[in-house]
């Protein structure tokens, strides 16, 4: 039990300390040790969240408050949410560690090991946190270690303007984090002696004007969006793709996942009225998103800009579904954000298995690599299918309770152009697929005969990567349940606003 | 509000009117055919200057005299200037003692100034807009001085602010003088346009801009509340006084002749902002917080100049920094409360800058050829650090990346897209758009010409409407239908992929991020 009550606080601590100890060993075994032991027993850690986790329970579990000065409060508790999501970042960072260390073999890596060890302890934060200054703060850190890793182990000669985009986007979405996290607090001490406080349970209790209200979910809202990203507001992505690592490019992917977090955690149940007042042009916006970078997804000649948009016309997807406000697109947002992960990051992991064969990403110059690599190429798909939704992955339960729930909010039209997307978005990453796996090599491509096969290590990752996905899909009823009761509590205020005419 | 006065009291308001009669005088002098020019002129131009600006002076220190044995005579008011519903603009001007005491100095300063100049500008081409612009500028500064309400203020402010803009090019065949001219000119505007929302926003505290009235409402809970009216206003001080973050502009400013260096950047303009925040101080008082801003601005500003300020290596420039880091002392006294001695400051440092800047061109001669002094060996020790000075600050740099190149950028595209887009539209072809703008009236026929005679092509958006759907339907049968191999979707993908794919290459612009941002907030607010 002594363990359990300060679950959440081990939970962050851990990647700190991992971090901090690999800054001062210079020894790789070494490093190797401290690295897998702390990613490895952050999933202990997480797997035991998960079992100890009451599934009925109201209210936040593990609650813990620690003043770190009056204005910065640890305080952090679970939902099934954070569970979830503390799950998925603890699997996806044990794989970040593995392949960096094992198939790409990383220049300098005690110093890699300790950057992802230190976003871990970061996104833990923010996925833990119930105070808004703490996620804005972990953000930061994260946004920064981030934009370290990506000029350190970048690959392409041309990354310059990616890393300079990178930091002018995060930079906004920062600032716009930061803004929003202070009117909140200022809006408190106004209404409470000039005490600030930045705490959810507390900023529930307040009143705030619709005028006001509008405000902070814009600023909020944008610093998110930014950072997700939602069309028109992702211009960084595709650049930062195309020209990252893999490994950058997923710890950035689950960077992502926290502006999903973001919105679920403090800018739905914060601002009902303004989220009720705007939801309509959110979703138009996600709707003519999806279309958009399905579109320049189709068109898309390098396979790693390719994936970029295939991201963002999804998180069109998701964000149809959490602005639905209704408690099974939630359910079904929330599900189809860990799927979709786990999806892209296969993806990302294969093209990356694939770019250090062939040296180069541009589709008219791969084919045939399903002859030399069949697993890896199986993988590709399978997580291609994740992404469409197809039965058998996680993602189809996802897409089907989204639209189930999409048909009851809007009716026929956003359901049928969000369906529609999704089909756009299969033919992308399908067709991506076909060309790079199984169309002859185009001009200039390395004969298939000459590629090298598969190390163990690949073999193994991939196939973990199709176990894992083939297992959460068929049994995709345990993580329903257990962002069930969280997800009735999200969709409380929105409820009682009937059904539209 | 008509009061009656004697009539001494009346003449003055001639005092800050008198430069300007001046300024008229000579402009008017040198537009008139055949009129004043060159050396032959040089004479009369400077005794209208003098005169005018002399005079001033002794009616000031009549004033000052007046004041010492009887009292400072305060608010006067000679009518009104302008009137339209509640808004009430009188012409008035508030003689306490600030007033006075800056007052007395701009016109002891000009003189100095006038007078020097006239043996230094003898012969130069411009010396007759020279003089017509540095009387118009001692009108101006006179004005901020004296004004008794804020719009007064604000006029003498755009007016030293206009004539700094036309000294600093006074060189006008050089096209570094005219950027660096525009340059500080549209730095100073960030300021003006905080000058001009602080008077909005005391409108509304007060109900007037009378400055004692203004003063006055501070003392009552007023809404807008008095931190905002002030954030206006001491943004205006902070750029005129060229403290952070509006650093840069006064270094380009040097551009225009010593003597105009050194009475705009040197002695007077640069005060104006100080001056400004002495003259609000009862406003002050009552925000703890913008005094505490103040303070740290000024505090950061004085030490950034003056570590700038040494590792110069002309004469004026290595005078601006120290100029400005005494400039960052007075703002931080403020700051620190001590308003009266940031008067007794900054009129000892106006004098002696201007004796500075004035022996400026003779140093050579006076000190020899002597070597300046070295920099201090803390700074000779630190590349970073002198890197860091030598570029000022890289704020130039910063307001380049942040401001200048966005806006240029956002100009460039605005502009691509009315010919692109809007011209193709209305139906103009490029070549008259360009006739258009570049207005070559001398040849309409080639226009007439050009554009007369097809029939069959639709021009205007609605011809190019039906036209497009005649074609959009003609591509539908001949590609999807009659060659339906799947084939012309595909290419319909990429075509509108193509159109996309540019739009897609302005949205990793950060500047349309923040332009979607700007949007989304004007709408919702």
């Amino acid at each position: 039990m002594g363990v359990d009550a300060f679950l959440l606080g081990w939970v962050q601590l851990v990647p700190v300390v991992g971090a901090v100890a690999l800054l001062f060993v210079r020894h790789v075994g070494l490093a190797w040790i401290i690295a897998l032991g702390c990613t490895g027993g952050e999933l202990l850690l997480a797997v035991r969240m998960l079992y100890r986790f009451d599934l009925h329970k109201e209210g936040w579990q593990w609650l813990q408050r620690l003043p770190v000065t009056d204005w910065l409060i640890q305080l952090a508790g679970a939902d099934g949410i954070t569970v979830f999501f503390v799950l998925l970042t603890a699997f996806l960072a044990l794989l970040v560690v593995l392949y960096g260390g094992w198939v790409r073999h990383f220049q300098n890596l005690p110093r890699f090991f300790a950057v992802v060890l230190a976003c871990e302890a970061a996104l833990m934060g923010q996925f833990t946190t119930l105070d808004l200054m703490w996620f804005t703060l972990m953000a930061t850190i994260h946004t920064f270690c981030i934009g370290y890793l990506f000029s350190a182990w970048s690959l392409s000669t041309d990354e310059r303007t990616a890393i300079a985009r990178y930091h002018q986007f995060m930079g906004t979405s920062l600032l716009l984090l930061l803004a929003a996290t202070l009117m909140v607090g200022w809006n408190h001490a106004e209404s409470h002696g000039g005490v600030w406080s930045f705490e959810l349970p507390v900023l529930l209790q307040n009143e705030r004007s619709p005028y006001l209200q509008s405000v902070i979910f814009y600023l909020l809202f944008y610093g998110l969006a930014i950072r997700l990203p939602i069309f028109p507001l992702h211009g960084w992505l595709p650049q930062v793709m195309e020209h990252g690592t893999v490994a950058s490019a997923m710890v950035l992917l689950l960077g992502v996942k926290t502006g999903i977090y973001g919105i679920v955690r403090f800018l739905l149940p914060l601002f009902p009225d303004a989220v009720w007042r705007w939801h309509e042009y959110v979703i138009t916006f996600a709707t003519l998103g999806i279309f958009y970078s399905a579109l320049l997804a189709l068109v898309q000649k390098n396979l790693r800009r390719l994936l970029a948009y295939a991201v963002i016309s999804h998180t069109g997807m998701l964000i149809i579904g959490l602005f639905s406000l209704h408690p099974h697109a939630f359910q079904g947002s929330l599900l189809l954000t860990g799927s979709f992960g786990l999806a892209i990051t296969t993806l990302m992991l294969m093209a990356g298995i694939v770019h250090q064969r062939t040296q180069n990403m541009r589709l008219e110059r791969l084919g045939g690599l399903f002859v030399p690599l069949p697993l890896i190429g199986l993988a590709f798909l399978v997580a291609a299918l994740s992404v469409v939704g197809m039965p058998g992955t996680p993602g189809f339960d996802a897409v089907h309770l989204l639209l189930e729930a999409a048909i009851d909010r809007f009716g026929a039209l956003v359901t049928v152009l969000a369906a529609l997307g999704n089909v756009a978005a299969a033919s992308c990453l399908l067709w991506a697929f076909q060309r790079a796996f199984l169309a002859s090599p185009g001009a200039g491509a390395p004969a298939v005969a000459t590629l090298a096969r598969a190390t163990g290590i690949e073999t193994g990752l991939a196939a973990l990567l199709i176990a894992v996905q083939l297992f959460s899909g068929f049994h995709a009823d345990p993580w329903l349940t257990l962002v069930k009761q969280a997800s009735q509590t999200l969709a409380a205020p929105y409820m009682e606003r009937g059904e539209r005419p | 509000m008509e009061v009656l006065m004697p009539w001494p009291d009346r003449l003055i308001l001639w005092i800050p009117l008198l430069p300007w009669v001046a300024a008229l005088w000579i402009g008017v002098g040198m537009l008139r055919p055949g009129g004043r020019g060159g050396e032959a002129g040089e004479r009369g131009t400077a005794r209208a200057a003098l005169w005018a600006v002399g005079i001033a002076l002794l009616g000031l220190l009549w004033l000052d005299g007046r004041a010492w044995w009887q009292g400072v005579p305060g608010p006067l008011v000679f009518g009104n200037w302008l009137a339209s519903g509640t808004v009430r603009v009188s012409l008035s001007l508030l003689l306490d003692r600030p007033a006075l005491v800056m007052a007395t100095v701009v016109a002891l300063a000009c003189l100095v100034t006038l007078r020097f100049s006239v043996d230094y500008m003898h012969r130069e081409p411009g010396f007759h807009r020279f003089f017509a612009v540095l009387c118009l500028f001692a009108g101006g500064m006179l004005w901020i001085a004296l004004a008794g309400n804020a719009l007064l203020t604000f006029v003498g402010w755009e007016v030293a602010g206009l004539s700094s803009y036309l000294l600093i090019s006074y060189a006008r065949e050089r096209a570094t003088a005219a950027e660096n001219a525009t340059r500080a000119f549209v730095t100073n505007r960030f300021g003006d346009a905080g000058l001009l929302f602080g008077i909005a926003m005391a409108f509304g505290a007060a109900g007037t801009i009378e400055w004692p009235a203004v003063f006055e409402a501070s003392h009552r809970a007023s809404s807008p509340p008095v931190p905002i009216v002030l954030a206006g206003f001491l943004l205006a001080a902070l750029a005129k006084s060229a403290q952070i973050p509006f650093f840069p502009w006064i270094a380009r400013a040097l551009e225009g002749p010593t003597p105009s260096s050194a009475i705009f950047y040197g002695a007077l303009m640069a005060h104006a902002g100080a001056f400004l925040v002495i003259r609000l101080e009862p406003l002050l008082w009552h925000s703890p917080f913008l005094m505490g801003v103040l303070l740290v601005i000024g505090l950061l500003t004085a030490l950034l100049a003056s570590a700038i300020g040494r590792v110069q290596s002309d004469v004026k420039s290595a005078l601006i920094f120290s100029t400005q880091a005494q400039l960052g002392l007075i703002f931080f006294e403020c700051g620190a409360g001590l308003f009266d001695f940031a008067l007794f400051h900054l009129v000892a440092h106006t004098l002696w800058r201007l004796h500075q800047f004035l022996l400026a061109p003779s140093y050579l001669q006076l000190g020899g050829l002597r070597g300046a002094r070295p920099v201090p060996g803390w700074l000779a020790r630190s590349r970073t650090l002198y890197d860091l000075l030598l570029h000022r600050g890289w704020f130039d740099a910063l307001t380049d990346a942040l401001i200048t190149r966005p806006t240029l950028a956002l100009a460039k595209d605005a502009r691509i897209f009315e010919e692109v887009v809007v011209n193709r539209m209305a139906g103009r072809t490029l070549r008259e758009t360009l006739l258009a703008s570049r207005a070559e009236w001398d040849d309409p026929d080639a226009l007439v010409q050009d554009s007369g005679g097809i029939v069959t092509e639709g021009r205007g958006l609605f011809g190019r409407l039906l036209e497009g759907v005649a074609k959009v339907l003609f591509w539908f049968e001949e590609s999807l239908v009659l060659n339906s191999s799947g084939d012309g979707l595909l290419k319909a993908v990429a075509f509108l992929g193509d159109y996309l794919t540019r739009i897609e290459a302005s949205l990793g612009q950060p500047r349309y991020l923040v332009l979607l941002i700007a949007l989304t907030f004007l709408v919702i607010l």
